[in-house]
């Protein structure tokens, strides 16, 4: 049974919940900034009403739950769900002032896929959306690829032993650096270091395919956050497909996958370490099963001769998967074109390829590849037992930044995240045909939410019903907490309401 | 130019070369996937 919290239990969750938002309030100063530049007076209010209200609850919250308390794991677990509930609602304020949605919850939709990195979307007008709130879109993205709960560690949370397990809590588990400040740094600065070199090449490519230079430059800042962050938003409804061009579908491929990789290997490589990208379970996992998948994905486009050559097989077939693999959810084609040309052994690679996603610790959604080489490693191992003497002792090994001994511990943990995610996964998809959608359409979709992913076979829309949006937020909030938080927030809000009952 | 300023720089050029490497398996990657659908379009196709 869980423990008991007591009331101060609830303020240090309110405390910490309450800086997070604060710092997502800060961040309304950008697009705040962006509309001046651009002249849009009106957004200009509605980010300045947002922000007044954000930074009221935030303090409100971060006043009420004033404590001495140091935080537990608890703590960090619950604040890592609850927060992210909460900011989705305050973060959707300049969506609904916008007039672009049909009601809040699609807007706090958006937010949480925004957050989540899964880009879905259900705004309406996408073509015609200012320039500010088009920059809060992909902010929002890019700051949920690094995470919320980093943000607020860098700037507003100083307590070391207490940020670690907000940080744990917000599904990163690796510590770069001893120190959990220098960890959300070093986070940020990989980052931004990535953000200035890509949006460079990417405004470089929409000069040379034809865009103004203005709009060039914000197209390629936002589609590198979005890419980066393997988020999947872009500012026109036909996403990547807009561009028509081979160049920006390469340096998005580039961006995408580097995205999905964990920050401790772009931290290990960066600082010398250059096999790592190499012998790194992850790093292998990931390349087998994207070979593998890419030849299933274009097999069945052959079969039914989608593409005519080998150059459109190529470019379609391969940016897809690779989009959908990493979770980024960049599409080249219609969404329809999935559910009427691509056919049933295509889609279903792709809906693998969802599930299985990029790398822990790093902007991808999935149940990520260090699990599924994890997985692996151990039915090697338990296959070399069954062929050998019973006595016979096997240490089974992987390579995972230094050479490691496979524990039971870790299959453990592994088989119940995959066991967790495909759990919901059916949920979702059992949602989906609830509300009318044929079984494979209701498949993908899921798989999309649940991986984090943002690709869409068509039944994403503002017109679904109001339940299956719902569970689509469940199930992206789930999935990019990687549920040990929201458990932990759902046994949290039971126990302390069983305890006021008693 | 001090030791401070010095060591930092290392560490830049360092960064950076750990950056490239990582563009270049990435773009190795994806021509390594690219090549795997042709292989595939001429063995079925």
């Amino acid at each position: 049974m869980t423990v008991k919290p007591t009331l101060d239990d609830v303020k240090l969750v309110l405390s910490y919940t309450g800086k997070v938002v604060i710092g997502v309030a800060i961040l309304l100063v950008i697009p705040m900034l962006t509309a001046i530049a651009a002249g849009e007076w009106d957004c200009l209010v509605y980010f300045a009403l947002s922000l007044g209200i954000s930074l009221s609850i935030g303090f409100l919250l971060a006043a009420l739950g004033a404590t001495d308390r140091k935080a537990g794991w608890m703590h960090g677990m619950v604040t890592g769900g609850f927060s992210w509930i909460v900011v989705m609602a305050v973060a959707a304020l300049p969506y609904w002032f916008s007039g672009h949605y049909l009601s809040y919850l699609d807007a706090m939709f958006d937010v949480m896929s925004g957050f989540t990195t899964t880009g879905l979307v259900l705004i309406q007008d996408l073509d015609h959306v200012a320039t500010s709130l088009n920059m809060w879109r992909h902010l929002l993205t890019f700051v949920g690829g690094q995470g919320v709960i980093v943000l607020a560690l860098t700037f507003l949370v100083k307590d070391s032993g207490g940020g670690y397990k907000l940080y744990v809590g917000e599904g990163k588990d690796e510590r770069l650096f001893p120190s959990i400040f220098h960890t959300a740094k070093a986070i940020w600065k990989i980052s931004l270091a990535y953000l200035a070199v890509g949006t460079l090449a990417l405004w470089a490519a929409g000069i040379a395919i034809g865009l103004p230079v203005g709009d060039a430059f914000l197209h390629g800042l936002w589609v590198y956050m979005a890419a980066w962050s393997t988020g999947g938003f872009a500012p026109m409804s036909q996403n990547i497909l807009y561009y028509h061009s081979a160049l920006y579908e390469g340096i998005t491929v580039v961006f995408f996958i580097l995205g999905s990789f964990n920050f401790a290997l772009h931290n290990a490589v960066w600082n010398g370490n250059r096999k790592e990208i190499v012998k790194n379970i992850e790093t292998a996992s990931f390349a087998t099963t994207m070979s593998l998948l890419t030849l299933v994905t274009c097999w069945g486009l052959m079969k039914l001769r989608v593409y005519p050559d080998l150059a459109a097989l190529v470019r379609k077939g391969f940016y897809q998967l690779a989009s959908a693999h990493t979770t980024t959810g960049f599409m080249t084609i219609y969404p329809r074109q999935l559910a009427n040309e691509w056919g049933d052994l295509a889609v279903l690679a792709m809906i693998v390829a969802m599930l299985i996603g990029g790398s822990a610790c790093s902007t991808a959604g999935g149940f990520k590849g260090l699990r599924v080489g994890i997985i692996w490693k151990a039915l090697v191992q338990e296959t070399r037992k069954l062929l050998k003497p019973g006595s016979a002792v096997f240490a089974q090994r992987f390579h995972y930044h230094g050479e490691k001994n496979l524990s039971e511990s870790q299959v453990r943990s592994a088989a119940l995240i995959v066991i967790m995610y495909v759990a919901i996964f059916f949920f979702a998809t059992l949602a989906g045909c609830a509300a009318g959608y044929p079984l494979l359409e209701s498949a993908f979709e899921s798989a999309s939410v649940t991986g984090n992913v943002g690709f869409s076979i068509g039944v994403t829309q503002a017109a679904m019903p109001s339940f299956l949006k719902v569970v689509y937020i469940f199930n992206m909030w789930a999935g990019r907490l990687e549920f040990m938080a929201v458990l932990a927030t759902f046994a949290f809000i039971a126990a302390f309401f069983r305890r006021k009952q008693a | 130019m001090s030791p401070a300023r010095i060591a930092r720089r290392r560490q830049n050029r360092l960064a950076a070369s750990g950056a490239l490497i990582e563009i270049a398996y990435v773009v190795g990657l994806s021509c390594a996937c690219c090549l795997v659908c042709a292989i595939a379009w001429f063995a079925l196709g």
